[in-house]
């Protein structure tokens, strides 16, 4: 009897498509279904793509209508429908060409489905109003209530970290990191490594977001030489080429391969490039290092022999200077060590 | 049908395990749009199984230009009619590539050589293999032996003819589900049994095994699921008549009768835990192991008769149909 009924699509008689939309909804409400599955009956149903995307706890769901899971994508001006009571929840169709007179019903007994199946728990912790603050898919009405439970009016600052238990009564997790929202201009601890950002207005919190991220990818670890908080407002043209060169690009830029080479036997060659260029005197830098004057010459007369150029020089200190920043910037998404990230 | 009623053949109706949630408003979809097999709804289901359902597209067999689709006419079994065979071949010749001789389900009563062969289609498309599917005689009109019959003279007309299908003689599969696993099931037994031709794997999808209703599982269905136990009985009536149930049904026909299991073909095997024929393919899969054979056993908890199939979207049917996939794909490339 295989593939009697290979698909859901209704094509034929309207009504009676409806009633089986509306049947197979309830059916998995009355079963529990999970909401993965809601998203896989929508698209099945509709015949075309479908997603989930819940701001509240931070999750994307995409698959199509074989139920293969499909990777998160730009949101693009598809049809969609709100959750109701979960901001910036929304289930969409990835129809292209005309909508099916079934659309708008699929949609509306689709995000039903999910609200029954998620309850309203979710919707009313502070992780999940720092979620919807910084989401860039949710209306303004949404971002600013979100706001106003986390009490915060005024210019906000956005802290991004690996730390993975960041304390604080306005942080959770997004992705990969740990993001806080702070008030007003930035004050975190100093023994932290973390990107900031600052949003004056609540519509600039997802962008100042990503600006945060893109500032953690230049810290330096918290006890290290260089700096470990970073805010992206003094970065300026650095901020380009952090922006502009992938990981992958960084890595495979000759420099930094070299200095990954070096690393493998002198563990201190990235520390002792920092504090040389951090430092205005290579006394200082000594100081900084913990290391006699003389040890830091022996270092960077090896350093500059299998580098090829010389930090101390004009030219060679500039071309360090990027070297370890890209370098930073391709380790940037390397598996944090320790509790320290 | 002789005089015994229906539930004095199949007592009273056992316990089943749930459906999978996911799944259940799928099956109750399908229910609604689908009479029980009786006298009665069989042509319906016949159209169904060959036409589709109103409004479904047809699937297209050449994959978007990358498959060649043929159809040859050749030898029945002796005595009958010729039988036509769906052939279906990389247009890119990439040299001799797995052969899978396929036998579509339908309960014996209906579908036809193109029923379900869009699952092996990809197969095919990407260079790996030859599809032969077969079209047998179908019950009540043509009861046993023909269906089977039907199958072994196509699968002997195709492993002669191998080297000019493309074939590796050495990688022949046959596959089928439902009514065309059992016949499947049924068909390696002759080829074991008459010595020709040798087969690598069998590839048994939710078979139908065993016209005798005495396990659990192939009571515990009763208008609910798809493939009940009245389906079921009217099945294996069409089949065998006043013999269904009694001492002489062949192995060939119902392959949970056979006695010897030994050199059979490495063997896949899935069912659904909430379906008929669970039981049945449970004890062939272990008489098999203890036969010798290798198997690969599924037991997909909560699913029903062909559900990914029918439920492709369904989390339990993407997992059971990669796993398939993933074997045959193996026995392809060995």
């Amino acid at each position: 009897m295989h593939e009697l009924i290979g698909r859901l699509e209704v094509t034929d008689d309207a009504a009676a498509g409806a009633l089986r939309v509306i049947d197979h909804f309830d059916g998995l409400t009355e079963e529990r279904a999970s909401v993965a599955a809601v998203v896989r009956a929508t698209a099945a149903l509709a015949g075309c793509p479908a997603g989930l995307h819940d701001a509240g706890r931070g999750i994307t769901r995409r698959y199509d209508s074989r139920g293969h899971s499909l990777p998160e994508a730009e949101s693009r001006s598809w049809a969609r429908a709100a959750v109701p009571g979960s901001p910036g929840s929304w289930v969409w169709l990835e129809r292209t060409g005309e909508a099916r007179p079934l659309d708008a019903l699929i949609l509306e007994r689709s995000v039903r489905a999910v609200r029954t199946l998620t309850g309203d728990f979710a919707y009313h912790s502070a992780a999940a109003a720092v979620r919807i603050a910084c989401d860039p898919d949710v209306s303004d009405a949404d971002r600013v209530e979100a706001l106003g439970i986390l009490h915060l009016t005024g210019p906000v600052t956005v802290v991004v970290t690996t730390v993975f238990d960041l304390a604080g009564p306005r942080a959770t997790r997004i992705g990969a990191h740990t993001v806080a929202l702070v008030p007003g201009a930035p004050d975190p601890h100093r023994d932290l490594r973390a990107g900031t950002a600052v949003a004056q207005v609540p519509a600039h919190l997802p962008a100042a977001l990503e600006r945060a991220r893109v500032a953690l990818r230049l810290t330096d670890r918290v006890d290290g030489p260089g700096p470990s908080l970073v805010a992206y407002d003094d970065l300026g043209a650095l901020a380009v080429l952090a922006e502009r060169i992938t990981p992958r690009e960084a890595a495979a830029t000759d420099d930094v391969h070299r200095l990954d080479q070096v690393l493998l036997t002198r563990p201190w060659a990235i520390d002792t490039l920092q504090a040389v260029l951090d430092q205005a005197s290579l006394r200082q830098a000594a100081i900084g290092l913990h290391i006699h004057h003389s040890t830091l010459q022996d270092r960077l007369s090896w350093l500059s022999s299998q580098l090829g150029y010389a930090v101390t020089k004009p030219g060679g200190r500039q071309r360090a200077a990027v070297a370890v920043l890209l370098w930073r910037i391709a380790h940037s998404e390397d598996e944090p060590v320790g509790s320290e990230g | 049908m002789t005089d015994r009623t229906t539930a004095d053949i199949l007592g009273s109706t056992t316990a089943r395990p749930p459906f999978d949630p996911e799944l259940a408003p799928v099956l109750e979809a399908i229910t609604a749009a689908m009479q029980p097999l009786s006298d009665e709804t069989l042509a319906a289901t016949r159209r169904y199984a060959t036409e589709g359902i109103p409004g479904m597209a047809p699937v297209d067999l050449t994959a978007a230009g990358r498959v060649r689709v043929e159809e040859r006419q050749v030898p029945g079994p002796e005595g009958a009619p010729d039988i036509t065979l769906l052939i279906l071949s990389p247009v890119e010749d990439r040299g001799p590539t797995g052969g899978v001789f396929h036998i579509h389900g339908g309960g014996m009563v209906s579908g036809d050589r193109r029923t379900g062969v869009a699952a092996l289609l990809p197969f095919v498309a990407d260079g790996s293999a030859v599809v032969v599917s077969v079209e047998y005689r179908l019950a009540p009109e043509h009861p046993d032996p023909a269906p089977v019959e039907d199958c072994y003279a196509g699968l002997v007309w195709t492993a002669k003819h191998a080297a000019e299908l493309g074939i590796n003689p050495e990688r022949l599969l046959i596959a089928g589900g439902s009514a065309g696993g059992g016949l499947a099931a049924g068909t390696a037994l002759l080829a074991r049994d008459r010595a020709f031709p040798r087969l690598s794997h069998q590839v048994l999808v939710c078979p139908m095994l065993d016209d005798r209703f005495e396990t659990h599982s192939s009571r515990m269905l009763d208008g609910e699921g798809i493939w009940d136990r009245n389906s079921n009985l009217y099945g294996w009536t069409a089949l065998l008549g006043d013999r269904r149930g009694g001492p002489d049904v062949s192995p060939y026909a119902a392959p949970a009768r056979a006695e010897d299991l030994s050199g059979l073909p490495r063997t896949y095997l899935d069912t659904g835990s909430a379906e008929v024929f669970r039981d049945e393919i449970l004890i062939y899969a272990r008489r098999l192991s203890e036969a010798g054979v290798s198997v690969d056993l599924h037991m997909w908890g909560g699913g029903f008769h062909a559900f990914d199939g029918m439920a492709a979207h369904a989390a339990l049917s993407r997992a059971s149909a990669a796993t398939r996939e993933e074997f045959i794909r193996r026995a392809l490339e060995d």
